[in-house]
């Protein structure tokens, strides 16, 4: 399935996608895993080329300062996923917030689970790059209510990971 | 008063379009119930027991005469020619239809007003003091901090959805007149360059008086909010409505552990952009240019001779005016309570007359406050005698602020759909009852507050007395708490026992009352006397069978 990426496009997704606590081995062998940062934690150090190849998932519910303790640098990976459980908690928008400002995160940042049209916006000036639409919101028409959710708004109040301070009104 | 600038207009126009799009999209099934809610919330819209609900900003209770003529027209054209000004110091609009809700949005942002996250689990309007540029006793203006505030969270990304409603407000005045202590989240200037931050108030089913976090310098309030918020959201509850606020995580955490989190946030995550700059504050601060009022001595023997020769003007002054810090004026508040009206509501009518007497006599400048009033805020002595007369000919002149019939009232089961019982009926049967202006008078200052459920939009848990709606199998009957208070020294209402039925409140009341009027000291109001005496004298009042087996609490 194609993910929609922040300034409109269709992008291909290359990742294959392991839930939690799948058999260990069976994403190593893959040609870009995603797969829960627990489960990969002990092996990521040992991997070669990982920016290239390896992309970890994280919970709204995970402790991002220990995900990013965990890993050591999180530019080691070529893409960090958020899954949201429920497009009303926010989480997400926090955790890419920190891992963007506080961790110097520069890959791909991909929001999936229950991703809507009317939340992208937010998602994606918290720092996300990427968006796996949730299913049943993700053919032709929705990715063009999408799309125009992105671009509702030409003015921003308050700086965020991707808009800043000449966009402050109060200035 | 605060003029959207081209940028400000902008963002209301694209919210509008945004909105209606939305609305669409519901309207043709694309959109899910489910999907809609939030969205619709966050932009004031609720679904109520009879229709939708429509709350509207007035971003710190400010508006101009003809915001308040734009109130008027969407009554008259959406709505049933009425609307409800809340504690929050917001309007409700009780009947629109869900198709109009656009067409009253984009109608609001033609007069520069909106009603962006005036519900829904982000940061709600923004409030203040309705005696902002008045007061005497004031810092420095709260307004410039207020609308800072107000629009760095409006439309903020990072926390469109928080696990709970976050509500803030900003102080800047000797005394509170904000209920600061039971924000999620408050500012109070401590100077015009430094400011306290407390948090983790609020009232519902746990009601907690907030703390202080720090003082912090103006620079960096923005910062400071944006780490308290995002400590809250990725650790405020989530699994229980009832223990999602700010409050439970401060509570649970504990002030200091709290404060760690946040501090260590801000250490690693302060962006300079969120900086106020203390040039971005002047050109704030330039939105209120003090109104030219000439100082004036002229009128204040007029003034004396009228309240001499008219007992019931006189009674208004004291009450219902205060002395504006530019001498020769007054700040008048509008009294929406009083016998067949309910508190705080206006009709269409009314508020265009509002409207005319802003113009006529306040610079074209309303407030409204969070006791559900409206205030003309600098109206000449020498004309108080001919507001009075008009305010009194339409009904809004009971001398009654800061007295026992200022009714705090949250529309209720009438209205609402999370209510257990109806405040309306208990409010009317109050003002009806206790319509004696000498008696009322003679009580002195006492605040009666009444919320229909836990929720406490009636701010019960802050009233003198407080009354609460509460369902029994099915029945509504009423709590009643006394002891507690809003401003610098406030302190949470305690329940004195078993709950009433509707008909048996106003006795209760009448009974608490006497039991004050028994034990009170020269001077000494309701409030000062439960807290020297105690509960116990009032329960033994309210239930003599038993009063003598139960303990005080």
């Amino acid at each position: 399935m194609n993910v929609l990426a922040h300034n409109g496009a269709l992008v291909a997704n290359a990742w294959q996608w392991f839930d939690e606590e799948s058999p260990p081995p069976a994403w190593r062998n893959a040609a870009y895993p995603l797969v829960y940062w627990r489960d990969a934690v002990q092996v990521i150090p040992h991997l070669p080329k990982l920016t290239a190849r390896v992309g970890v998932w994280l919970k709204t519910e995970d402790d991002v300062h220990a995900f990013a303790k965990a890993i050591g640098d999180v530019n080691r990976l070529a893409l960090i996923a958020v899954r949201i459980p429920k497009f009303t908690d926010v989480r997400g928008t926090s955790i890419a917030t920190i891992l963007r400002r506080r961790y110097g995160y520069a890959g791909e940042l991909r929001a999936t689970g229950d991703v809507l049209a009317d939340s992208i916006l937010q998602l994606s000036r918290c720092g996300f790059d990427t968006f796996a639409l949730r299913e049943d919101r993700a053919d032709e028409a929705a990715i063009a209510v999408a799309r125009k959710a992105l671009t509702a708004f030409t003015h921003y109040y308050q700086p965020s990971v991707t808009h800043h301070a000449e966009s402050v009104s109060f200035a | 008063m605060y003029t959207y600038s081209a940028f400000d207009q902008t963002v209301v126009d694209e919210r509008v379009a945004q909105f209606r799009d939305q609305t669409a999209r519901f309207l043709a099934g694309t959109l899910s119930e489910d999907e809609f809610r939030p969205l619709r919330l966050q932009n004031g819209l609720y679904i109520q027991r009879q229709a939708p609900m429509l709350r509207v900003a007035v971003p710190y209770g400010e508006i101009s005469s003809k915001q308040m003529r734009m109130f008027a027209h969407i009554a008259r054209t959406y709505d049933r020619d009425y609307g409800h000004f809340t504690t929050r110091q917001n309007i409700q609009y009780n009947w629109p239809a869900l198709e109009s809700v656009p067409d009253i949005l984009a109608d609001l942002a033609s007069v520069q007003m909106h009603a962006i996250q005036t519900s829904g689990n982000c940061v709600r309007n923004v409030t203040s003091d309705h005696f902002a540029g008045v007061a005497n006793d004031e810092i420095t203006d709260p307004r410039p901090m207020a609308e800072i505030v107000r629009q760095w969270s409006t439309l903020h990304p990072e926390f469109a959805g928080l696990p709970r409603k976050f509500k803030i407000a900003v102080s800047a005045a000797k005394e509170d007149r904000t209920a600061l202590q039971l924000h999620d989240l408050a500012l109070e200037a401590v100077s015009e360059s430094v400011w306290r931050i407390w948090v983790g108030g609020g009232m519902g089913r746990t009601p907690i008086l907030g703390k202080v976090f720090a003082e912090v310098p103006r620079a960096q309030v923005l910062g400071w909010i944006e780490s308290i918020l995002r400590v809250y959201n990725g650790h405020g509850r989530r699994d229980n409505i009832y223990k999602a606020r700010i409050k439970i995580l401060v509570d649970a955490l504990g002030i200091e552990e709290f404060s760690q989190q946040v501090r260590d946030d801000f250490a690693a995550m302060n962006t300079p952009q969120l900086a106020i700059t203390d040039d971005q504050w002047s050109a704030m601060k330039a939105h209120w240019v003090e109104p030219t009022l000439t100082p004036s001595v002229n009128g204040e023997g007029a003034l004396r001779q009228q309240r001499l020769d008219h007992r019931q003007f006189d009674r208004w002054v004291e009450r219902n005016a205060i002395a504006h810090r530019v001498p020769g004026y007054a700040a008048v508040t509008i009294n929406l309570k009083a016998p067949g009206r309910a508190p705080g509501d206006a009709t269409a009518d009314e508020m265009d007359h509002i409207a005319n007497w802003a113009e006529q006599y306040s610079l074209g400048e309303l407030r409204v406050s969070h006791e559900q009033n409206l205030i003309l805020p600098h109206v000449p002595a020498a004309r108080l005698f001919a507001l009075w007369e008009a305010l009194r000919d339409a009904g809004m002149a009971k001398p009654t602020v800061g007295l026992l019939t200022n009714i705090i009232a949250c529309p209720g089961g009438d209205f609402c759909a999370l209510a257990n019982a109806r405040s309306l009926p208990i409010a009317e049967a109050l003002l009806q009852k206790f319509d004696d202006m000498d008696y009322v008078h003679d009580l002195g200052e006492l605040d009666l507050n009444i919320s229909g459920c836990i929720n406490s939009c009636g701010h019960h848990h802050i009233g003198h007395i407080g009354i609460l709606g509460v369902d029994k199998n099915g029945e509504e009957w009423y709590q009643v708490l006394i002891g507690g208070a809003q401003g610098t020294q406030s302190s949470l209402a305690k329940v004195i026992g078993p709950a009433f039925s509707a008909p048996q409140v106003p006795e209760v009341i009448a009974t608490l009352l006497d039991t004050y009027v028994g034990a009170r000291s020269e001077g000494e109001r309701f409030i000062e006397t439960v807290r020297r005496i105690g509960h116990a004298p009032f329960k033994a009042a309210v239930y003599p069978k038993n009063s003598t087996e139960k303990a005080d609490v």
